[in-house]
């Protein structure tokens, strides 16, 4: 037991310095940014996140990210965990029941250690350590899935771990027994949290080897787990009955219990429902990454080519990039030409509804926009020609003027000297 | 909670608990009111917006609007199943019937009026489809009632379509809250400077640009509505922050209303009241009843 106290405590304090000091070691080659270590990669993946004008080509927020999560936040929650384990098991509370054979500290050992064996594979065949061919996407797709799985492990590994408090123990030991927080979810949420943080690990480096290791983890925490249950259900009649209702590592997935909701609605129907609301969940978090990555590719989006122009024309019409642009339009008689027509109250925009995105999007991405300039022209002049019967136009013509953006805002500049008119489109003048 | 379905009877009782419907009923009633509002302030536009003869551009929709009198028709009806919706009479068929004539609408017109608001109003509209709004506070209730008044009334209803809602609401809060995170004109406060004084801006706004403020206070105004938005959604769910996250609310979306003449934006507030609790609810109408009465 004594050590237990002193060792497992320095070893874990270890395990925390030794990952904390690879986040400020250089790293084998500077990031594409510069950075040299793994703490100045994160903060130039955060500056990144923070203005995107800065980004690397290509680097898109999903992949900052998962680079951010997978340099820095995992290994920080990782320190973190050690962190607590060392203070824990130091200060831990007073012992219940000590291990009675050498296979109840034997095999606890084993279980918490034996993914740190790991890189040990190198001496191994490369056939055993070699990655698996995937076909494509396969490999990014792992790559976010372990990621997210050993993120998930981590921060349940720490919610599981604070419940526990000072009754946290390498060997099959027991303590005040823990009912509450995740240990009402499932018998050993520590474990499961470590397995979780393992199959992330060997999906994001998938192997043979790294199969076989968390195939073996598994096995080594099902015999922990047996022998803590036997102990444990002897100190506590509660932990006991807790033993006939509750899944050891993975949570029952009928959702059937005593204490189940007043609901009428059958099992079937309440999979379709929950199906539509995690479709819901999941189309928001979707629509708020894609909103990340910049500008939508128009190509991806289900709107004909002179819709999305419209969307330009309205732009001009109510929104002022730099609130120096005023669009303008202008009718074509035989007698008098080009003159500007007032069309205020023949223009369904109405303020108030643009946004930044679309601008910027019109600024970078100007196609082809004739289609829908012609479309609205013609609507443009058809409505114009009702209204004022008496001076119809042949043709409508519409631009806009700019002028040096300034500060003071829109009206401002109206009648600046410099302001230059940009044409836009024009309709052929019927002869 | 314990045992082997815990996780999964949490998620049951989040989605599927059935408590009684006036929240859900209250949210009808405001959201319907807002529904009116939101249909009638087209009425002096309705050829422009909606008929063939004005400016129209369709979205995904073949370029078939109907003439001035078609259109006005259509707009009517758009209005009534508004009317009925708030009335809250037959919502099991007005609801869907509701969403399609506002999509039909909003297709015709999405080119000048896609705010994130207007989808919000189809979104919300799709969810309530899901429920069943009327079976408290509405006119299908006291009819029901007048006929058969001994008739036991089911005031109990999944709270499926309520918490549909309630986490569209919260996501949308986060979502536009981390946008503005990762947008540096939101940074520096430059955007409130332009919108303030942009063409949809108030005098109001125009008034407050006028002050010659230092930056900094705007700075400090896009950093407050950035992180309001960022936790508006987790505020909400918290039964103790709740109320102060409502009023906090209610009061950005005034203020916006009063700085750049948004009243879209009060879709949002409508909905606040689905994260209430009932007797919360209706000890609040209880009061209101009171104070009214003579």
């Amino acid at each position: 037991m004594w050590a237990e106290g002193r060792l497992l405590p320095l070893l874990f304090l270890f395990l925390a310095v030794h990952t904390a000091w690879g986040l400020v070691q250089p790293l084998p080659e500077p990031t594409p940014s510069g950075a040299q270590t793994p703490l100045a990669s994160a903060l130039d993946l955060l500056r990144q996140l923070w203005s995107p004008d800065e980004r690397s080509q290509g680097a898109t927020t999903s992949l900052l990210v998962l680079a951010l999560v997978h340099g820095f936040v995992r290994p920080a929650l990782l320190v973190s965990f050690n962190l607590a384990c060392a203070g824990l098991i130091a200060f831990r509370s007073h012992l219940r029941y000590r291990p009675g054979s050498l296979r109840e500290v034997v095999i606890p050992l084993c279980g918490t250690f034996c993914m740190a064996l790991l890189p040990l594979s190198l001496f191994l065949p490369d056939w055993l350590s070699a990655r698996p061919s995937l076909p494509a996407g396969g490999t990014q797709i792992l790559l976010f899935g372990g990621v997210g799985l050993t993120l998930a492990g981590q921060l349940f590994a720490l919610y599981a771990i604070a419940h526990l408090r000072r009754n946290f123990a390498i060997f099959v030991e027991v303590r005040e027994v823990v009912l509450s927080g995740p240990y009402g979810w499932v018998l050993h949420p520590l474990y499961s949290a470590e397995i979780a943080m393992a199959a992330g690990a060997v999906l994001m480096f998938p192997s043979a080897v790294g199969a076989a290791a968390v195939g073996l983890l598994i096995y080594l925490q099902q015999l922990r787990a047996e022998m803590e249950e036997t102990a444990l259900a002897r100190a506590s009649e509660a932990y006991a009955r807790r033993l006939e209702t509750t899944n050891r590592f993975l949570p029952s997935w009928t959702g059937d219990s005593r204490e189940s909701p007043p609901t009428r609605a059958r099992p079937v129907q309440r999979l379709l429902l929950s199906a539509l609301a995690i479709a819901v969940v999941a189309a928001n978090a979707f629509a708020m990454l894609r909103g990340y990555e910049g500008a939508p590719d128009r190509a991806s989006q289900p709107i004909r080519s002179y819709v999305y122009d419209s969307f330009m024309l309205y732009h001009l019409f109510t929104g002022f990039t730099k609130l120096n642009r005023q669009a303008q339009v202008f009718g074509h008689r035989p007698e008098t030409g080009w003159t500007p027509i007032d069309v205020d109250d023949l223009l369904p925009f109405r303020p108030g509804h643009a946004t930044l995105r679309l601008r910027t999007w019109h600024h970078e991405h100007t196609g082809d926009p004739t289609p829908a300039r012609s479309f609205l022209a013609a609507k443009l002049r058809e409505r114009f020609n009702r209204s004022h019967p008496s001076e119809p136009v042949g043709a409508v013509a519409f631009g806009v003027f700019s002028w040096p953006s300034s500060s003071e805002g829109y009206y401002a500049h109206r009648e600046d000297p410099s302001a230059r008119f940009q044409p836009w489109f024009a309709e052929p003048v019927p002869k | 909670m314990s045992g082997r379905g815990a996780p999964f009877a949490a998620w049951n009782r989040f989605w599927f608990e059935r408590p009684a419907l006036y929240t859900l009923a209250g949210f009808r009633i405001l959201f319907g009111a807002f529904l009116v509002w939101y249909v009638a302030r087209d009425l002096g536009r309705v050829e422009l917006l909606y008929s063939e003869g004005g400016v129209y551009v369709p979205y995904l929709l073949p370029d078939l609007a109907p003439g001035a009198a078609g259109a006005r028709a259509l707009h009517a009806a758009w209005l009534g199943l508004a009317l009925l919706f708030c009335a809250g009479l037959w919502t099991r068929l007005v609801t869907p019937l509701l969403l399609l004539a506002t999509l039909y609408h909003y297709g015709l017109n999405i080119a000048v009026a896609h705010s994130v608001y207007d989808r919000l109003v189809l979104l919300f509209l799709f969810y309530l489809c899901f429920a069943r709004p009327d079976r408290v506070w509405s006119l299908g209730a006291w009819l029901a009632r007048d006929r058969a008044p001994s008739a036991p009334v089911d005031s109990t209803a999944s709270n499926f379509a309520s918490r549909l809602i309630q986490v569209q609401l919260a996501v949308f809060y986060l979502g536009v809250g981390l946008r503005k995170l990762v947008s540096p004109a939101w940074h520096s406060g430059e955007v409130l400077i332009f919108n303030f004084q942009g063409d949809w801006a108030s005098p109001l706004g125009f008034w407050i640009v006028n002050l010659g403020l230092p930056g900094w206070v705007f700075a400090l105004g896009a950093w407050s509505v950035t992180l309001f938005e960022i936790s508006m959604g987790f505020g909400l769910f918290s039964k103790r922050l709740r109320p102060g996250f409502a009023l906090a609310g209610l009061l950005f979306h005034s203020s916006i209303f009063l700085v750049l003449g948004f009243p879209e934006f009060y879709v949002c507030v409508c909905a606040y009241v689905l994260f209430f609790e009932e007797a919360q609810l209706r000890r609040f109408v209880s009061a209101l009843r009171h104070s009214s009465a003579p």
